[in-house]
């Protein structure tokens, strides 16, 4: 399997908050990916930064051969790429990792996100929506400036609710209320959760008291994005003892019960 | 007439001077992604007598035109990496080297030995960077007396070649290569990463969770090619060069200072394909230049 891909640059729009949205041409990354898995793009041609950046998928178009990636300027990377004009082509490896497994069959799912981390919960939430599954997301933010994905979450159709720290809504007791109306739901088959650790403790605390399977996207800074460097590990719990996985191959999405949360 | 790639290594024939560095490339997992079996060698990740869990995350910090990794050789053991590994390795048509580490003398040796019983190993690579336990935790390669240890007792366990991978951490890596071969080393593999740090000044804290890390990528080339051309001046065995090589000129620089094949390592991470471009840039470059051999680089360096 070729991993190697161009993503040529088609918009790359400021969204407020040091947010941009980049909308790329990839049609053979577009067909492949399933939400949840990531591409890793080189944001410069030269040796600073040397190292790729690792992104999830925002949404998949695979009509349009497009994906488009959310993100945010955090470094050198980020920034270089936020200054990239469309017509730029990027070099991309992708699609990479396992992604969301989401049953074919789920009556209804849960999302809990929170900042920039509920990005892939809308590629996530399109394609549940899209076989006929319900969706409940629950997004958090500190402002609601920083809330990514609950217009587009919600213009396809899902049922969501946003808190914020700023509101004063974001705390884990009002969240877990919310969440475990989402959970008792009749016909909750799954919840995923990303981009906050303490979320995801209540949805493992939550989901596990209904024997609902959970799921959590990790990040980790990466080296090679391949499974061979071994450098983005995690820690996890097996039969065997705690051991380490890699984000990039094993994930980024692993069962919820699995990861140890530190 | 095509120029010939081909270079010879202590009795091993590689189709061409390219493999990766120990750690850098899946081995097994990447025949995933691209054909093997174009590279001159394969050089598998280190692995102990013992499972090691590896240190915990963050393991990597990114530098200028470098990074720094402290993964702790993560690695499952000497024999489920015969059990499992082995068998998928030796089905690729590139020379296999197996990169043994460890913690004491005692432990190269034991795992040397259940190697040497395998088929379809071509030669090992001694990784003297690892912390000597039995010694207050330098790297055995920090100390002439104790790289001699390590070689001489895996020398024992086996009629395959050895080289031993140098770290560059020292006063004097002429001396250290120089104990290296007097206790058996066919062959040396320069440089392991240099060690360093990072910091985050707004959390006012190590970027590795280790806090110190191995350098590479092109940061250390300079660093690399001086290692490799002070050695080559001072042994006759064959030298792998190693460290921030990318492209094909980077490959004829340390031919020319003395190495005779090299490996990829940092420029894998960021670039998983870059391997089979440098080998065609490689040869390009040699028709370009009229050269006939790869050969006719090695050690070739006008000083005078």
């Amino acid at each position: 399997m070729n991993v190697n891909h161009t993503l040529k640059v088609l918009a790359n729009e400021p969204q407020g908050a040091g947010r941009y949205l980049l909308v790329a041409e990839a049609p053979g990354l577009a067909h492949a990916a399933r939400p949840g898995q990531f591409v890793h793009v080189r944001c410069t041609a030269g040796t600073v930064p040397l190292l790729r950046r690792p992104f999830s998928f925002y949404r998949l178009r695979p009509a349009a051969g497009a994906v488009e990636i959310y993100y945010q300027v955090v470094g050198s990377g980020t920034e270089l790429l936020s200054r990239v004009p469309p017509g730029t082509t990027l070099s991309a490896l992708g699609p990479l990792g396992r992604g969301f497994p989401l049953a074919p069959r789920a009556r209804h799912i849960v999302l809990v996100g929170r900042g920039l981390g509920s990005a892939p919960l809308v590629a996530l939430g399109e394609a549940a929506l899209a076989q006929g599954t319900a969706v409940t997301a629950i997004l958090s933010a500190r402002t609601p400036s920083a809330l990514v994905g609950s217009r587009p979450l919600a213009a396809l159709g899902a049922a969501v609710t946003t808190v914020t720290d700023a509101a004063g809504t974001s705390d884990p007791a009002q969240v877990d209320e919310l969440l475990s109306a989402a959970l008792e739901r009749p016909g909750t088959a799954q919840a995923f959760v990303c981009g906050s650790r303490r979320l995801a403790r209540l949805v493992e605390r939550s989901a596990a008291a209904r024997g609902i399977p959970a799921f959590v996207s990790l990040e980790e800074r990466m080296g090679c994005g391949l499974g061979g460097c071994l450098v983005c590990a995690c820690r996890v719990r097996t039969p065997a003892g705690e051991t380490y996985k890699r984000v990039c191959k094993d994930g980024p999405v692993f069962p919820l019960e699995e990861v140890v949360l530190e | 007439m095509k120029p010939d790639l081909s270079v010879e290594l202590c009795g091993l024939r590689l189709q061409n001077p390219i493999m990766p560095s120990s750690g850098s490339f899946g081995l097994p997992g990447y025949e995933e992604y691209m054909d093997l079996n174009v590279l001159g060698a394969l050089v598998a990740k280190s692995i102990t007598l013992h499972p090691r869990p590896g240190n915990p995350p963050p393991r990597i910090a990114e530098t200028p035109a470098g990074m720094l990794n402290a993964v702790g050789i993560q690695n499952r053991g000497v024999k489920w990496f015969i059990e499992n590994d082995l068998p998928k390795l030796r089905h690729f048509s590139p020379p296999l080297i197996v990169s043994i580490a460890g913690t004491k003398v005692e432990d190269f040796a034991q795992a040397a030995e259940l190697l040497e019983k395998e088929e379809g190993i071509a030669a090992y690579e001694i990784n003297v960077s690892c912390p000597n336990m039995e010694a207050g935790g330098r790297a055995f390669g920090m100390s002439a007396a104790a790289t001699q240890a390590v070689v001489a007792s895996v020398k024992k366990h086996t009629r395959r070649p050895l080289f031993t991978k140098l770290t560059p951490n020292v006063t004097d890596i002429v001396e250290i290569a120089q104990a290296a071969v007097e206790a058996g080393s066919d062959g040396l593999t320069l440089i392991n990463t240099l060690l360093g740090m990072a910091v985050d000044v707004r959390r006012r804290r190590p970027l590795l969770a280790n806090i110190l890390g191995g350098l590479s990528g092109p940061a250390i080339k300079p660093v690399a090619l001086r290692c490799v051309y002070q050695v080559a001046q001072a042994v006759k065995v064959p030298i792998i060069g190693v460290g921030g090589i990318a492209s094909a000129a980077d490959v004829l620089e340390f031919l020319l200072a003395g190495a005779s094949a090299v490996q990829v390592g940092t420029a894998n991470i960021v670039d998983p394909y870059i391997m089979p471009k440098i080998i065609a840039d490689l040869e390009k470059c040699l028709a370009e230049n009229g050269a006939a051999s790869v050969r006719e680089y090695i050690g070739a360096l006008r000083a005078d």
